[in-house]
């Protein structure tokens, strides 16, 4: 496959960005648009240097790796939390949960009010206080680009899904079965 | 008896009023008093006394009939199903609608045979009309039911975000179940619908097959042909029907049952983190996030913490010391105090050769030693001594010293 360099304009800008973790989708309007437009050399020189370039059809890329080190595991942890816990805050609100986490701003009252439903959980995970949770969590989900800012908030974007995905294939049986075991 | 073109007339004068009245028979009953608002409402230039004459003339054509046992009132169904037919805002009926019409259009094609056997034209033209007016209300049936899945589908998507899907989804969900769901197994392949229409179709062609080849009865031979290819569109007609519905409601049945797998398994992962712990629930599920960065980084303080605790479990390699080698046992000997050799040798009557003197009295002394001794000595202003005038020669340890040594004044002088 012949690459031309100059023809993939936004290289260093998307490499940096997909290498820290970020995700690129529809509202990074030039990336995503390049991205979109030379998928194919794109995913063969970050395929070549190592990096598998990731599109998923909800509207994202991202680079996909099998070891997490151990940071970035706590991290995904902390989201992965926070997620499942607005899950249940909407669903026990009575709303649809999918359609209300990309339509609704995280405001503060709704970070104090997981922070207060899941304390112990979060407490694990070193989170003390709202300010706690808008400095490690809300600032990161927008470091890579699970969400955007809306104000002084921040809304949710479509990557959010890889955590979706997950939660939608827990499989209770294995669980279940996995605790038989013990 | 009311005259139709009173009613026809009166409908087209308040045709808002009767769309508003429609969408209010919806959710209910309305009262005279809602009537006139309503009048007066789209009629600004009205006086009280026509707002009142008007809805007056709903009640005396029966557009408007009172309930029973009640001053309230509500639309007369006849009214009420031809306004909703033509805002295409038809409810949904029922799955037997079009079932019974099915087993009536059976029945009615052995009455036809019969008919037909016995070469009576009248009968068979009037199963044949019958039979057609079926087929058409079956028509009539799929037509009014996809527009009234529609405006459901629609009612419910631009219902607000704030009611819980099941809620909002309430009339889809219940439109599934008891439209699509019964009217997809009789129309199913081996289904009472599909064995219908191809008995009907089988049946009428074998008619024509007779008619054309005996002659008889060949004046309904038209009629018969009109009512088979209104039958084939009719089976054609309700399976596309069917499935455009069937289309619409899918993804919002999809939508409830994704949305239900979420939330149930969230608070099941809630609950098993508080069980389990975070990390043993988590890990093999969450998505791993690239990071350069971070990985080449000691940033967070977890990595911190681990690193200094790597460092206080730090033990050293266990060192073997090397065996202590005596080799040289001199080294071991305690080198004489200068004082010492200074006082040894003031005590001595006669010193004719200094360095012998050291040599012998110390044999086992390096020679650096000795000759740190020897020179000391030869310094010292307690002990006089000059050089002697004949050269001497020595062996220490190895070496081979020749030279003038030192002597004492007195072993001169003796």
């Amino acid at each position: 496959m012949q690459l031309n360099l100059d023809e993939l304009t936004q290289l260093a800008e998307i490499s940096k960005k997909l290498s820290n973790g970020y995700h690129i989708s529809e509202q990074d309007f030039a990336l995503w648009q390049e991205l979109d437009l030379q998928e194919d050399s794109y995913s063969a020189l970050f395929g070549a240097l190592g990096n598998t370039l990731k599109r998923d059809s909800r509207g994202f890329f991202y680079f996909e790796v099998d070891d997490a080190t151990a940071s970035m595991g706590k991290i995904s942890r902390l989201f992965a939390l926070t997620l499942f816990a607005l899950v249940e805050f909407y669903a026990d609100k009575g709303q649809d949960p999918l359609r209300a986490l990309f339509e609704h701003e995280i405001t503060t009252e709704i970070w104090g009010q997981l922070l207060q439903q899941q304390y112990h959980l979060f407490e694990q995970l070193e989170i003390f206080s709202v300010t706690d949770m808008k400095r490690e969590i809300a600032n990161r989900l927008l470091r890579y680009g699970l969400a955007r800012p809306s104000g002084d908030q921040i809304k949710l974007l479509s990557p959010v899904y890889r955590y979706l995905d997950a939660l939608m294939d827990v499989d209770h049986s294995a669980v279940a079965e996995e605790k038989a075991d013990v | 008896m009311i005259a139709p073109r009173k009613i026809i007339r009166c409908l087209d004068e308040h045709w808002t009023v009767i769309e508003q009245l429609v969408e209010r028979s919806a959710s209910g009953n309305f009262s005279f008093q809602d009537v006139q608002h309503l009048i007066l409402r789209h009629n600004n230039g009205l006086s009280s006394e026509q707002v009142f004459r008007e809805a007056q003339r709903f009640l005396q054509l029966e557009i408007l009939i009172p309930l029973a046992k009640s001053s309230q009132l509500e639309l007369n169904r006849s009214v009420l199903e031809f306004a909703q037919q033509l805002m295409q805002e038809q409810q949904l009926g029922l799955a037997t609608d079009i079932e019974s019409r099915i087993l009536e259009l059976n029945r009615l094609s052995e009455r036809m045979k019969e008919a037909a056997q016995s070469r009576d034209s009248s009968e068979l033209r009037r199963f044949s009309r019958v039979m057609d007016e079926r087929i058409r209300e079956v028509l009539k049936h799929f037509g009014q039911n996809e527009s009234a899945i529609l405006s459901l589908v629609e009612r419910a998507k631009a219902d607000e975000g704030k009611l819980s899907l099941a809620r909002r989804y309430a009339a889809v969900m219940d439109a599934f179940d008891d439209y699509i769901d019964p009217v997809l197994a009789l129309v199913d392949i081996n289904g009472p619908f599909q064995k219908t229409v191809s008995d009907v179709e089988a049946m009428l062609s074998e008619l024509l097959q007779v008619i054309e080849v005996t002659g008889t009865l060949n004046t309904e031979k038209e009629t018969l042909i009109q009512l088979r290819t209104r039958l084939i569109e009719m089976n054609q007609v309700g399976r596309e029907s069917l499935s455009r519905c069937a289309d619409l409601l899918m993804p919002l049945r999809d939508e409830l049952r994704r949305n239900t797998l979420l939330s149930r398994n969230a608070s099941f992962l809630l609950g098993q983190m508080r069980k389990k712990g975070i990390e043993l629930t988590l890990d093999p599920l969450v998505p791993h996030i690239s990071s350069d960065s971070q990985r080449f980084s000691l940033g967070s303080a977890n990595q911190i913490t681990s690193y200094m605790a790597e460092l206080c479990q730090y033990e050293h390699d266990a060192y073997q010391l090397p065996e202590e080698i005596l080799s040289n046992h001199s080294m071991l000997m305690q080198v004489p105090e200068l004082k010492d050799v200074v006082h040894k040798a003031k005590a001595l009557k006669k010193l004719p050769d200094l360095s012998r003197w050291l040599a012998d009295s110390y044999p086992e002394l390096p020679v650096d030693e000795l000759l740190f001794l020897y020179q000391e000595l030869s310094r010292s202003d307690e002990l006089t001594l000059q050089h002697s005038d004949e050269h001497s020669e020595l062996t220490l340890n190895g070496y081979k010293l020749t030279l003038h040594p030192f002597q004492s004044s007195e072993a001169g002088t003796n």
